[in-house]
Parts: C-alpha cells; sequence; structure tokens
C-alpha cells in the first residue's frame, strides 16, 4: 500500500509536554501551556522523561493520511490496530487516522498482524514529521 | 472552571491538501478524522467522572496520587441548587472542612497522598486535557448541552461548542443538543419539553 501524511495537529511534541505536566503538576494545562510555549528545550527535556507505556498523553493529536490500497490491505492495517479510523475516498483511494499512540503501538507491536507492506515506513516518517525527539528516541533504539 | 481549545487540526488544512490530490470530502468525513484538544481547569471530580464515560476520546488528568491537594474548601466546586440554598451551603461547607481536615491528618500520619484521597469528595477540583474528533464532539454535545445533563458537564459542554464554533463555525453549526441535532426529543417522558427555546439557543450559541 502507499500511504502518506497528508495533515496533523500542530506542536505535536508540546501537547505531549502539557499533558504530562497536567497529570503531575498542581498547574492548570491553560498555565503550563503559557509556560511551555516556545520552550523547545524544556519541552525536550519533558519527552526525554516520558515512559512509553504511559500512551495516553500520546493521544492529544490527530495524523491524517492518504492511501492507495487494495481494501485486503486495509483490513490488514485495522487488524495491526484497531483504532484506525477509515474513509474510503474511491476505488484504491483512502483516508486514514490516528494519533500517535496509534503509530507507535501499531509499529511496535510483537507477533499479532503485520502490517500491510508500505504502511510501516509511512508511519515512521510520519512519526518523524510531526515529533523527531520522539522518533530519534523510538528510532535510536531500534524502532 | 476554565476552557480552553489548547490545539486543533484545522479542516481547511485538510481539505486544502485533498484537493491538491483532485479529492473532496463531506463535513461527515471531515468530522471523524479531525480532533479538538481542549485544557480544562477547576471543574469537579464529579464532572471529570461524566466526561471520562465518553470512551472515545483521549483524558491526561490531574493524578490524586501524585498531586497533594492544599485547598479544598476555598477550591472545591460548589453547584448552585446548594449554594443558593443558606442551610444546603452550611452543611455542604462544614463537610468540605472536614473532609480537608481528614485528609490532611492522613498526610501527617504518614499516609501516601493514593491513600489520603479516598476522604475527598466528588467536588474536589481537577485539571484535565480532553481530545476528541469531531464525531465525538458531536456525540459528546448531543448528550451534554441536553437540558437533562447535569448543570456543570451542560455549562463545560456549552462552552467547548462555542470554542469548537469559534474555530469551525460551519462544521459545528449542527452541533449541540440531539434534539437540536434532530430535530426532536428522544428523552420521552422526560424531555424538558423546551424544544423551540433549545433551538434557538444553539441556533445563536458562539456566533454572537
Amino acid at each position: 500500500m502507499e500511504m502518506r501524511l497528508l495533515a496533523a495537529t500542530p506542536d505535536v511534541e508540546l501537547l505531549i509536554a502539557i499533558a504530562m505536566l497536567t497529570t503531575s503538576s498542581d498547574e492548570t494545562p491553560a498555565d503550563i501551556y503559557a509556560l511551555l510555549k516556545g520552550d523547545e528545550r524544556r519541552v525536550h527535556k519533558l519527552l526525554k522523561r516520558l515512559i512509553l507505556k504511559h500512551g495516553s498523553v500520546l493521544e492529544h493529536n490527530r495524523l491524517v493520511f492518504l492511501a492507495e490500497a487494495e481494501e485486503g490491505e486495509v483490513l490488514a492495517l485495522l487488524l495491526a490496530h484497531r483504532f484506525f479510523e477509515v474513509s474510503r475516498l474511491g476505488e484504491r483511494r483512502w483516508l486514514l487516522s490516528c494519533n500517535l499512540r496509534t503509530v507507535l503501538e501499531a509499529l511496535s507491536r510483537e507477533g499479532g498482524e503485520k502490517l500491510p507492506e508500505g504502511a510501516r515506513e509511512a508511519l515512521i516518517m510520519a512519526l518523524k514529521q510531526v515529533a523527531p525527539r520522539l522518533h530519534e528516541r523510538v528510532m535510536g533504539r531500534g524502532g | 472552571m476554565e476552557v480552553k481549545l489548547l490545539a486543533y487540526l484545522p479542516s481547511k488544512r485538510l481539505l486544502e491538501a485533498l484537493r491538491a490530490e483532485g479529492l473532496e470530502v463531506d463535513a461527515d468525513v471531515l468530522l471523524k478524522h479531525i480532533s479538538f484538544t481542549f485544557a480544562i481547569s477547576g471543574i469537579s471530580r464529579a464532572c471529570s467522572h461524566q466526561l471520562v464515560r465518553h470512551r472515545v476520546a483521549s483524558y491526561s488528568q490531574q493524578s490524586q496520587r501524585y498531586v497533594r491537594l492544599t485547598s479544598l474548601a476555598d477550591e472545591a466546586v460548589e453547584p448552585s441548587t446548594i449554594a443558593r440554598d443558606p442551610e444546603a451551603d452550611m452543611v455542604f461547607k462544614g463537610f468540605l472542612r472536614a473532609a480537608e481536615y481528614a485528609y490532611n491528618r492522613l498526610l501527617s500520619l504518614g499516609v501516601p497522598e493514593e491513600d489520603a484521597r479516598f476522604v475527598l469528595p466528588n467536588a474536589t477540583p481537577t485539571n484535565i486535557v480532553v481530545t476528541m474528533t469531531g464525531n465525538a464532539l458531536y456525540h459528546f454535545f448531543g448528550l451534554r448541552c441536553c437540558n437533562r445533563a447535569q448543570a456543570e458537564i451542560h455549562e463545560l459542554a456549552d462552552r467547548m461548542l462555542v470554542l469548537c464554533r469559534r474555530v469551525e463555525p460551519e462544521l459545528f453549526r449542527r452541533a449541540g443538543p440531539y434534539c437540536f441535532q434532530k430535530g426532536y426529543c428522544e428523552e420521552g417522558p422526560l424531555s424538558c419539553g423546551r424544544l423551540e427555546e433549545v433551538r434557538a439557543k444553539y441556533e445563536r450559541l458562539g456566533y454572537e
């Protein structure tokens, strides 16, 4: 399947940092936003502390993909991870979307249903595009 | 209560990317694929309990395990039905003071925050980051903008709808309680019976 990122929520890494601090501080999320906006160094420092198993903070975003694929390939993607949203746009053309948690879980899943050919590369590319520090961290471990 | 729209994926950006591919989609498809992230603070735990029952959504909530409550009596959320009755208000505030005392006493006895919190009431304030797709928001508004919804979550839903309409006025024009979305009330004998009044409110809300 051919799949590529069409659009995504802006400031994905900032949103992850805001979500992280909201859970563990008595500051309001709006105040945390004001504190972190524009402070990339601090955001990156927080991302280093992120425990990837606590995936809920990775969900505050949306990545939308355009895919050219057979029905079977889209089914394989949905079987690999149930949280992809799918709309059919025409013959072999699909609009797919998910959040970053789904991206990371789909990439890291061992065993079970395999991602269709082309999807893995597209998800890695999207991760690099919307959350470069997270991509560096995840791929630095060999994916 | 403070509600801010932290981020969203603008429909315009997605539509332009699709047009560049020679593709058009309708509003229902857009609503399925774009999301909105809200910063919500100063709501009660009672309200956040209702909020997180909307399962097709994402939440990051202030932890009572890791964040020590500094003041309950001054910051708790008091429903107007209690505040407007002097005797009810006295009972409510007396209980808050007792709960705050018990919480602090347990902490001073070495009980960790995660266990001392068991004495905290539903009125305890909390902060939460919430993300929903446009579709999920329509369902949330359908239920929680309804006159039968509890007042605090009703106010929260109205504020979120206003924020959505400010950035995506057309996409959320049909959003509101289900009677507004569908043209009829599904609540049966429990209906508030004020369909016209509700329709007038949600035709205007956020557009004035």
